[in-house]
């Protein structure tokens, strides 16, 4: 008994529905079980130009053929980036062919082929991750998902290297979701520049189907078999499907519980249940292909018909209902169809001839490939009759994504993808700079608010900046809002850098901003008034906030909240070489006001960021390196085999604040919590 | 013991058999296209005549009859002859994931990644095709290679550089590296390396050697300029940084090892973070790992601008870092005043980085 789902119905009559009153419903996708013998799922869209099945019965427009255009492509594997070069046949001089591909450009074209027919599909042929360039492959194929989906795919056969790490992963990528690794999500999964927001992975917009492989356990499969979309109330169907041979090429473990079943026999026997719910249209886009024989492998030839090859095979034994064929696999361009060309001389000669694979009863069916890695798009023009629902004419042409056309407009969004995860693949982040004994945290570890974080941060900008041609700084200050979250932490990441040890991408996190040191000299008054400027509503400080700032090593003072502006500050006191000397007594007096001293911070805080705007007195200022620089260097000292960074070194000199009274460290309006 | 450089008789033998993956595993074996042996003839008779236009055009016709690791690894070698590193890279990337049931496909993507300062994700890609073949020779022979910081490259023909240009005789040897200069004419090299006479060959990344001679040399910065009897592959142009790199910032190489013989090779690109002046105070440390004989490669700042040179280690201390300013202060030679940039650009991909050094890092051979 079939076990037809009901949403089918609801979804078809709500496609009619929509088409008249709203958009929103429109490339709405289901799920929706067909028959119980086989359990062949299939997934439905809607055109959001269709309009509705009840209105064609009554507009003569829709009783008359029209024409849909699908752009189908095969054998993406990642390659976000241009593969290089490429020409229409190997006639074309290697230094006369364009740069094609990028999943820039194939957005751009397929926006540019839209323009021309609004119903339309962007439809696949499979192998579109795995075997991928390292920029998608390092992070999971998720890029490439990520990229498809601006490029508006909608329906994409299965192919082999969509097993290549298992089903799991396909269906994960399919849906969305962060890999695990070792039950953590990996540091290399969810970037998400091409997903809602950075920290999640949005998964396939498009819909991958697979009709021919089967989970054993369950019977039915992996994937739904076929997807359908309706054009002005036709439906058209697309079964997708891998090649019968992946187990072959795959690594078992990618193909454990699955059977591949034979492509012919698959399709075959889902033509009589879609003709049932009255889909005659019916594309095959099948991971499988072939190769024309020696020529110039013009990519809308078919030279020698791909006698022999698989996918003349499968096409051979296709039942008369399929109307058109996308393949893929091979990486070969053909296209045998009622556009083919022969080409000879050398380029100088083309000559239509109307071509196809012969079917089960000998009829030639339009079979197509894009050649790979988004070198080339097939464009095809289908003509739809309403009256028959079914296909009466298909021309395709394959057109290469040529970067150099200027009629065509990459697209900017996808560039910034393909930019970003470029960028991301340096594996300059993962290099341990230094290694630590215990955790530095960002925030403060008693009421004077001293910060095991923003002591190191301090010292390494000290450090940074104290040899005489580079600044010949005495002291540093860091803001401590400038100290991000969380901080150096002991234990290893899921990067498995070790306990201990501090990556260049962990530092960069605890000091993202790229800011750059500035060193400047500043009296004795200055360094009392700065410090006097971190609590609210003082020295112009705002009223609502209190920054206590972390020094470097060697400086040290005691803060009182409970007494008013510019009484808060005593004991000032600055330890260099052994020697120590008092800036500022325990009565809060400035003990030699003009004294000069050369002090670094970041160049937010030297242009008065954070309410610091006593550093914009700083004299004889000189740039420096930036603050991720600083502390980069300052680490290397404490990288094995060295001794690691101990925050308990008494040569740190911590605590470096202290403070009369309190109990916590303040932030807000009242400094003296 | 001395490469194998050119392995055609292989190469066809391997396109005879078949060896389009989807075969390997027992599916029906195909007929070899009449036309594919001659094509693959052409081919390698085009790169070893360094024609790499002429060879990956007919490694792209043979990859349209026949979907083989062989006539893949063909076209990435043609894309390295040409210096196009990334597209090589990324083909290769396919071959290992394409052909998982020959160990030749992840040997070559691992090594190119392994060159390109991927070390990590080199390793990864060869531990799973360790999985799928184990005891492959070609894969454990890599592995052993990636392992090592001196490594030489393994015993394939796909591993290297064809030899072109001048000849090299066979007695001389691989003593450091130099940087060509924008005129492709000159070259800037240690001066500790070139002095003591000998015979002097530059060799860049696309296997292209031509004999060099010293021009001048300059005590003080410790450089010299070498000029070539005739210009190697033009450089992509280099910007100088305009002012030296500040210790701890992101910095590149691009060497190539020293070796016993001279045989061509691909560089190896070493990413760390640039040290600080010495103890004595005399000259910079380098502050990054880089193979034994890396004196005289260009440093790279994250932008991939001229950063520095490599200089010799100091008695059995680490490799030195010349500065900018010696390097503009070259002697008899001066850098295009448009090769200075103030701005600060975007950090340059490391394949980029790599792909461009191919033409301007050059490995110095001596024959006393």
């Amino acid at each position: 008994m079939s076990v037809r789902h009901s949403l089918v119905a609801v979804l078809t009559g709500l496609a009619g529905l929509a088409a008249c009153s709203s958009a929103a419903l429109a490339f709405e996708t289901t799920w929706n079980t067909l028959d119980a013998d086989t359990r062949a799922p299939g997934v439905e869209r809607v055109d959001r130009h269709d309009r509705g099945e009840h209105e064609h019965h009554h507009h003569d427009r829709h009783r008359k053929p029209f024409s849909v255009k699908i752009i189908g492509f095969n054998d993406y594997h990642g390659n976000l980036l241009s593969p290089g070069t490429f020409g229409i046949n190997t006639s074309v001089p290697a230094a006369q062919r364009p740069a094609v591909g990028g999943a820039d450009y194939l957005a751009g074209y397929v926006a540019a082929l839209k323009k021309q027919n609004p119903l339309n599909v962007v439809v696949g042929a499979g192998d579109f991750i795995g075997a991928s360039p390292l920029v998608s492959a390092l992070f999971f194929d998720e890029p490439a998902v990520e990229t498809l989906n601006k490029i508006g795919l909608e329906f994409n056969a299965v192919g082999n290297h969509e097993f290549d790490k298992g089903s799991a992963e396909l269906k994960r990528l399919q849906r969305g979701g962060c890999k695990l690794s070792n039950g953590v999500p990996d540091p290399n999964s969810c970037k998400g520049l091409g997903s809602k927001k950075p920290g999640r992975f949005d998964g396939a917009h498009f819909q991958w189907l697979s009709a021919n492989v089967v989970e054993t356990a369950s019977g039915r499969t992996l994937l739904p078999a076929y997807g359908i979309k309706k054009f002005n109330g036709v439906r058209v169907a697309f079964i997708g499907m891998t090649l019968k041979g992946t187990p072959n090429i795959v690594t078992p473990s990618g193909v454990a519980g699955l059977q591949f079943r034979d492509e012919a026999d698959t399709v075959n026997a889902l033509v009589p249940r879609l003709r049932a719910r009255g889909v005659e249209a019916i594309v095959v886009l099948v991971h499988q292909g072939g190769f024309q024989s020696a020529g110039l492998s013009d990519i809308n030839g078919c030279d020698g018909n791909l006698a022999g090859s698989d996918i003349a095979s499968v096409v051979s034994r296709l039942d008369n209902a399929v109307d058109l064929v996308v393949s893929g696999h091979t990486h070969a361009a053909y296209n045998c169809s009622a556009n083919t060309v022969d080409v000879s001389n050398a380029g100088a000669t083309v000559t239509p001839r109307v071509a196809g694979l012969p079917n089960i009863i000998g009829r030639l069916v339009p079979v197509t490939s894009a050649s790979a890695f988004g070198r080339v798009l097939t464009d095809i023009d289908v003509t739809l009759d309403p009256r028959t629902r079914d296909i009466t004419a298909v021309l395709p042409t394959n057109r290469l994504v040529d970067r150099s056309n200027t009629a065509v407009t990459p697209s900017a969004e996808v560039a910034a993808i393909m930019t970003g995860y470029n960028n991301l693949v340096s594996p300059i982040a993962g290099q341990v700079i230094g290694s630590i004994t215990a955790d530095l945290p960002n925030s403060a570890v008693d009421a004077a608010c001293n910060m095991p974080a923003g002591d190191l941060i301090a010292d390494s900008q000290l450090a940074a900046t104290a040899p005489a041609d580079f600044g010949g700084a005495q002291i540093a200050f860091m803001n401590r809002g400038g100290v991000r979250s969380p901080g150096f932490t002991f234990v290893g990441s899921a990067a498995g850098e070790g306990n201990g040890n501090v990556t260049y991408g962990e530092a960069f996190t605890v000091q993202p901003f790229g800011n750059s040191l500035v060193t400047m000299t500043l009296t004795a008054q200055d360094l009392k008034n700065v410090l006097e400027q971190q609590f609210a509503g003082c020295r112009g400080q705002g009223a609502a906030t209190t920054r206590i700032m972390v020094p470097s090593a060697g400086l040290r003072y005691t803060w009182d909240g409970a007494q008013a502006c510019d009484a808060r500050i005593s004991n000032l006191t600055l330890t260099l070489g052994g020697v120590t000397e008092t800036i500022v007594d325990a009565g809060g007096v400035v003990l030699n006001p003009t004294r000069s001293y050369r002090v670094t911070v970041n160049n937010f805080m030297a242009t008065g960021g954070d309410g610091y705007t006593t550093f914009l007195n700083g004299s004889n200022l000189l740039g420096g390196a930036q603050d991720i620089d600083a502390l980069t260097a300052y680490l290397a000292a404490f990288k094995a085999p060295l001794p690691a960074y101990n925050p308990a070194d008494p040569a740190l000199a911590r605590p470096r604040i202290s403070r009369v009274g309190g109990s916590s460290c303040p932030g807000g309006a009242n400094v003296n919590p | 013991m001395s490469r194998v450089r050119f392995a055609l008789a292989a190469l066809l033998a391997g396109a005879a058999g078949a060896a389009c993956a989807h075969e390997v595993q027992g599916a029906k074996a195909q007929a070899v296209p009449p036309a594919l042996p001659a094509l693959l003839v052409r081919a390698e008779t085009a790169l070893k005549a360094g024609d790499a236009s002429a060879a990956r055009d007919a490694f792209e016709q043979a990859a349209a009859l026949r979907h083989a690791a062989d006539i893949e690894i063909g076209w990435v070698r043609a894309q390295m002859q040409a210096g196009e590193y990334r597209r090589a890279l990324a083909f290769a990337a396919h071959i290992a994931g394409a052909h998982p049931h020959e160990g030749q496909g992840a040997a070559l993507y691992a090594w190119l990644l392994f060159l390109g300062g991927q070390e990590g994700v080199a390793r990864d890609t060869l531990g799973r095709a360790e999985l799928r073949l184990p005891g492959d020779a070609l894969l454990s022979s890599v592995k052993t290679r990636l392992a090592a910081t001196n490594a030489a490259p393994p015993d394939a023909p796909f591993f290297a550089p064809q030899p072109l240009g001048d000849n090299v005789p066979t007695q001389a040897r691989a003593m450091g590296n130099a940087i060509l200069l924008p005129d492709a004419r000159h070259a800037i090299v240690p001066l500790a390396l070139v002095e003591g006479g000998g015979s002097l060959w530059l060799r860049n990344g696309l296997g292209r050697s031509v004999r060099a001679e010293l021009l001048r040399s300059d005590a003080a910065s410790g450089l010299a300029v070498l000029q070539l009897a005739t210009p190697l592959d033009a450089p992509a142009v280099l910007t100088l940084a305009p002012r030296e790199p500040f210790p701890g910032s992101p910095g590149l190489v691009v060497s190539y090892r020293a070796e016993a013989d001279a045989l061509p090779a691909w560089p190896k690109l070493s990413a760390g973070f640039l040290g600080g002046p010495m103890p004595d105070g005399t000259q910079r440390r380098l502050g990054i790992d880089v193979p034994a004989g890396s004196a005289g490669s260009p440093v790279f700042d994250a932008a991939g601008r001229l950063a520095g040179i490599v200089l010799p280690p100091v008695a059995q201390g680490q490799p030195g870092l010349g500065r900018v300013a010696s390097l503009m202060a070259a002697p008899g030679r001066e850098w295009p005043a448009s090769a200075t940039s103030a701005t600060t650009p975007s950090a340059m991909p490391l394949d980029q980085l790599y792909e461009r050094a191919l033409r301007s890092s050059l490995q110095l051979i001596r024959s006393d």
